[in-house]
């Protein structure tokens, strides 16, 4: 799944640590979700949206394949 | 707050807590069982001594698995993909030897497989970690 939390991140200027706290998970989590090697659960992905405001498609896009 | 600050996670307190009380448990189960044991050598009952040792390891096993479930969602996939890989790799290794037991190997020793699930619970947590690293 690809998604834009990389760029949404930045926008802020947060750190990945920032983001963990505010999402109350591991930064390592936040890696592996922007390096789109683990795929968030609903609730989390629900979680990001809120954060930044958006729609969950807004930010997390299944792949064409 | 809770998994990026040096502080220990307040999950994490409750299960060294509870998992201190649940190893201290154990201990003095197994003294207390070693203690029946030789006091009451030739009662029918003895084997049921083994659950004084075993009732708080039940409890330990819970704090662990609380702990799991109370874990960050990807940290708690990477330790749940470590132990299953732990405990189906030991259940195939030890069906696995009674083939070869037949075959002339060497007598198999019960604490074997519990070296044997902490070492593949090892090579899975390090293989599971590196997936998502």
């Amino acid at each position: 799944m690809k998604n834009r939390l990389r760029e949404l991140r930045a926008a802020k200027e947060w750190s990945q640590s920032d983001l963990a706290d505010k999402l109350d998970v591991s930064r390592q989590t936040v890696n592996a979700i922007e390096t789109e090697k683990y795929d968030p659960s609903l609730p989390l992905a629900f979680k990001v949206a809120r954060l930044f405001k958006s729609k969950i498609e807004d930010i997390f896009e299944l792949d064409k394949e | 707050m809770l998994y990026t600050t040096g502080i220990m996670k307040p999950f994490m307190k409750k299960y060294l807590w509870r998992l201190t009380v649940g190893m201290t448990g154990y201990v003095l189960g197994v003294f207390a069982c070693i203690y029946f044991y030789f006091h009451n050598k030739h009662s029918p009952h003895r084997y049921w001594l083994i659950l004084l040792p075993v009732i708080p390891l039940l409890y330990a096993v819970s704090a662990i698995i609380r702990c799991v479930s109370d874990m960050d969602e990807m940290q708690r996939k990477i330790q749940i993909e470590a132990m299953a890989f732990s405990g189906l790799a030991t259940g195939f290794t030890c069906f696995s030897y009674l083939f070869v037991r037949n075959m002339g190997a060497p007598e198999f020793h019960a604490q074997w497989a519990y070296y044997m699930m902490w070492a593949y619970y090892g090579i899975g947590l390090f293989f599971s970690w590196r997936r998502y690293k």
